[in-house]
């Protein structure tokens, strides 16, 4: 599984509203395993509640989008800054087939849980084996 | 003055220039590489911290107060189940974690309260009363 790391968030198409806040656009820290049935993407998203996340699958490439809401409390000039309001986003090339119809995603404690099922095709199948 | 001290030291500029740079560096947002990063604002009331402990359970988080200090402590598990025939790529920290942080005057331990709401915990903790400057009205004699 290879992985492309998002740069830039200008769309194809001209936005009729565009946003106003300029803020950084940063790649979301992403845990990725497979098990038996699926392919599991995680994400860590702070802040963002299940609104504020889009994800969509496009042919082979995963793009995960996060905006934090205007309303989301920032501390004002803080003595002590590690992290900062910023938005996320990244995308993922998929390389196995998967389920597109069944692929779920989560939102937890500001955790994205994205699971692909793999396409049955690719799924392990036993072959029962005959006696001649 | 003697004449040493108007010679040409280019150490001067040198470390002008750095404090400069740190300067226009510091006006960018950097976040850290530690876990959990924090945001603190303080007055002489009270503080303001913010952890961000995305997938932390809220009711795993220990949150105390000695004197002056804060501390944070709790663990983050991993979401690769054991069961998982592979893993492609694990960059989320896991593991137990805990930060402290000196606040500028003792707190109101009784008083601290902490919500956690989509993976950022905020902590507001009272400055101890018997701590806040006092006004002396000054009498005529």
């Amino acid at each position: 599984m290879s992985e492309t790391r998002a740069v830039s968030v200008t769309s194809a198409e001209p936005r009729a509203v565009d946003a106003i806040r300029e803020r950084p656009v940063v790649a979301p820290a992403a845990d990725i395993y497979e098990t038996e049935e699926a392919l599991v993407v995680v994400a860590d998203l702070p802040g963002l509640d299940q609104s504020a996340v889009t994800v969509e699958l496009d042919n082979d490439v995963l793009r995960i989008r996060g905006t934090v809401p205007a309303s989301q409390p920032e501390l004002e000039s803080p003595d002590l800054q590690e992290f900062c309001a910023r938005d996320f986003e990244r995308t993922f090339a998929i390389s196995v087939p998967v389920d597109r119809d069944h692929v779920r995603a989560q939102m937890k404690n500001g955790v994205l849980t994205v699971t692909l099922p793999f396409a049955p095709e690719v799924r392990p199948k036993p072959i029962k084996v005959e006696a001649e | 003055m003697r004449m040493t001290d108007m010679l040409w030291d280019p150490m001067v500029d040198l470390m002008r220039f750095q404090r400069e740079m740190n300067r226009l560096l510091d006006s960018f947002c950097r976040p850290t590489d530690v876990f959990p990063r924090m945001n603190a604002r303080a007055d002489d009331e009270a503080a303001v911290v913010q952890v961000e402990l995305p997938g932390v359970d809220p009711a795993s988080v220990k949150v105390s107060v000695a004197g002056d200090v804060l501390t944070i402590e709790g663990d983050r598990p991993s979401v690769v189940p054991d069961s998982a025939k592979e893993v492609h790529r694990q960059e989320r920290p896991v593991g137990p974690f805990a930060r402290s942080l000196r606040l500028p005057w003792e707190v109101e331990a009784d008083k601290v309260s902490a919500t956690h709401k989509n993976g950022i915990l905020t902590v507001k903790l009272p400055r101890r009363e018997a701590t806040k400057p006092r006004a002396v009205a000054v009498t005529a004699e």
